[in-house]
């Protein structure tokens, strides 16, 4: 079921938040904002999302890693791709810009699968 | 920036300084080198050249010590020349306060705190013209009856004016003459100059001058190839400069293998005064030729020559001799300044050169980045386009749509302001009111202020009168701020944006005030906001709108001033006089 799994765009910009909201409400998803500037709500810090989808470009290299979202499946978006080590391999996908949107929206998937199984 | 520039009318007289005699054209430029405008450069045509504050100057400079008409440039007689139009600070050149002052290639003029750098080339191609001038004596060629009459190390002329054993009031005069000749050189090297040719034309000058030579003549190393080339060749008064200026191979080969500079003559084959009596016919031609040493390399060789008439050759029985050793150790300390100047030139360049790559370099990754999140934008806008066609679902499909649009709206501002950026244009004045321009931008703000649930309040002041601006331009300047202060408030709960109009009367002023109660700007950004790709906004900043609006304020005589506490909002007001009459360009124009 996919029922109140939530994902959370972290980006200054809104187009990648309102197509994956477009894309994954219908099917019962929850997909949020959070910008990075903007210090993260009471409800933002309680409900922990099942993926977060991070654009790294605007991001210092710090908070990409930042214990605020260890743990959590992670999307991230920039230039630079980061090597894939087997660990990170499980819980992270690297989209390098600009990427076409069907590969955001199955990496999205497939670490929200990967949630539910768990 | 480049004002409107114009050829040297038919009418004017020829130059009168020494010059090559080519056809050439007068081209001389301003450029901003300190001060609010630097970097700002303007052509110098024949049409008078105003320089001040206000508007109508063609030079307009937006340092507030200025006068709103502080002085003029005008050609006069072939030359450019300085007046001060009673300016409330002065106007100086090279330091010196002037009323009025003919300009010289490299004058430095300073009007309130900006100083900039006039510069009077020809145009012409100096490296082109000097080859063109040269004739080379190809190595053992027969008639090439020159040979060395004396020579000196290059390292000989730094001990020019340092060890003076003889104490003779002569020797000392003459010392402290070759340190003024060598003083000067140096600080003819050391002015800012657009191009090395000018350098060396100046050295030349002082050269032939001091060493009584008829002609001179440059020939620089190149970098890659290592071959010797002519770049600048001067003449004294009088001399005829039709004739090409004949250079020795061998001689060269001799000052660029040995380091050492050379005196050569051709009166020295006794054969030729008792067989040919050619040396009758056509004079004595006396050369030097000294090595350009840099620090590390040699960077080529000065050559002068001189010529004495036949009639004198015969009146002193062929025992004629105008250039000796002093004058060789003197060209030889030359040559060394000179080969230095062109050293520091060129260090000067390559720096230019890697700060402008460094520069073209930061440009484009900012663009690009700007650019791709725009494309990203463009993609996912598509993509849902797409899915909606395909689903017959219309609310998507819209959503889409709106994403598209968004960015297409982006990438028009981003052009828009890099054109505004890239270069200064006139601002296109005509007699409008600036509280519709402004109702105009809060019109177009309005949507977005509604669905960002900003209280967004206009105040517009009901005795600003009509006058003279450019109202694109300052719907363009307002809009930057409005949208940045929406920005800055977005997700607020009392998020509140206000914009007003004002008329000062004493100052006769036009503000156009924007503040917001947003998270204020912290004091150690306040004076990088306005450069070019300095953004606090993160991936929603390009970092052109405040350095856009803040040059379109310029334009029209004003400025941008910033008033803003972290945590309390910012407060943004744009200022700039009221013009209530046409410039002279559009009185024309309208009669």
């Amino acid at each position: 079921m996919n029922d109140g799994q939530h994902v959370l765009v972290v980006d200054e910009l809104t187009e990648t938040q309102e197509v994956l909201q477009a894309v994954l409400a219908p099917r019962g998803f929850i997909v949020e904002r959070a910008a990075h500037s903007a210090p993260l709500t009471a409800h933002e810090l309680q409900s922990r999302p099942d993926v977060v989808v991070i654009d790294a470009d605007s991001l210092p290299a710090q908070q990409t890693s930042s214990a605020r979202w260890r743990g959590v499946p992670q999307v991230i978006i920039g230039a630079a791709r980061v090597p894939d080590s087997p660990l990170a391999a499980a819980s992270q996908r690297h989209l390098a810009k600009p990427f076409q949107f069907p590969e955001l929206i199955q990496a999205v998937e497939q670490l929200l699968a990967a949630a539910r199984r768990d | 920036m480049a004002a409107a520039g114009s050829r040297r009318s038919p009418t004017a007289e020829p130059p009168t300084s020494q010059s090559c005699g080519s056809s050439i054209v007068d081209k001389a430029t301003l450029l901003v080198i300190q001060g609010i405008d630097q970097g700002a450069r303007f052509d110098v045509a024949d049409e008078p050249l105003g320089l001040g504050r206000d508007v109508v100057n063609p030079v307009c400079l937006h340092d507030t010590e200025i006068s709103r008409c502080h002085a003029r440039v005008e050609a006069e007689n072939g030359n450019f020349v300085l007046s001060d139009l009673n300016s409330s600070n002065g106007t100086y050149v090279n330091g010196e306060s002037i009323r009025r002052r003919e300009l010289k290639n490299g004058d430095q003029i300073q009007v309130g705190r900006t100083i900039l750098l006039f510069s009077h080339a020809t145009d012409r191609a100096a490296g082109t013209d000097a080859s063109q001038r040269i004739a080379f004596v190809p190595e053992r060629d027969a008639e090439d009856l020159s040979s060395i009459v004396s020579s000196i190390g290059h390292e000989v002329g730094r001990d020019l004016v340092t060890q003076v054993h003889d104490l003779k009031p002569d020797s000392v005069a003459q010392s402290l003459a070759n340190l003024q000749v060598l003083y000067r050189i140096s600080e003819e090297a050391v002015r800012h100059s657009a191009a090395i040719e000018q350098v060396l034309e100046r050295i030349l000058d002082l050269t032939i001058e001091v060493v009584g030579a008829d002609r001179g003549c440059v020939l620089l190393r190149d970098v890659d190839t290592g071959k010797l080339s002519p770049q600048a060749i001067r003449y004294r008064r009088g001399v005829d400069q039709s004739a090409p200026m004949p250079i020795s191979h061998t001689i060269i080969n001799s000052v660029v293998s040995n380091r050492k500079g050379v005196l050569t003559s051709d009166a020295q084959s006794d054969s030729r005064f008792t067989a040919g009596q050619s040396i009758f016919q056509a004079g004595i031609r006396e050369a030097i030729c000294v090595p350009m040493q840099g620090r590390y390399e040699l960077m080529g060789v000065i050559y002068v020559d001189i010529t004495t008439a036949p009639q004198r050759v015969l009146l002193d029985g062929g025992n004629i001799s105008k250039f000796n050793d002093d004058l060789l150790r003197l060209m030889v300390a030359i040559g060394r300044q000179s080969a230095l100047a062109v050293e520091d030139n060129r260090y000067q360049q390559a720096l230019v050169q890697a700060e402008r790559l460094a520069a073209i370099g930061q440009t484009i990754a900012t663009l690009s980045h700007h650019i791709k999140n725009i494309l990203q934008g463009v993609r996912g806008g598509s993509y849902l386009i797409e899915m909606g066609l395909k689903d017959f679902n219309e609310e998507v499909v819209r959503k889409g749509w709106n994403i598209v649009d968004k960015n297409q709206t982006k990438i028009y501002n981003l052009v828009m302001d890099m054109l505004t950026v890239s270069k200064e244009r006139q601002p296109a004045m005509v007699e409008a009111d600036l509280n519709e321009t402004v109702a105009d931008v809060c019109e177009l703000m309005q949507a977005r202020a509604t669905e960002l649930d900003i209280q967004f309040e206009r105040r517009l002041a009901d005795d600003v009168p009509a006058s003279y601006f450019d109202p694109d331009g300052i719907h363009r300047a307002v809009l930057n701020i409005v949208s940045n202060a929406m920005d800055a408030v977005e997700g607020r709960e009392d998020a509140r944006v206000i914009v007003s109009t004002e008329f000062d009367p004493r100052g006769g002023a036009l503000n156009v005030l924007v503040s917001d109660n947003g998270p204020g700007i912290p004091q150690e950004l306040l004076g990088k906001i306005f450069q070019v790709f300095e953004s606090t906004k993160g991936a929603r900043g390009t970092g052109l709108g405040l350095a856009v609006s803040r040059q379109i304020i310029r334009e029209h005589g004003g400025d941008i001033l910033v008033e803003s506490l972290p945590g309390q909002g910012s407060l943004f007001v744009l200022k700039w006089q009221l013009i209530q009459e046409p410039a002279p360009a559009e009185q024309n124009t309208t009669a």
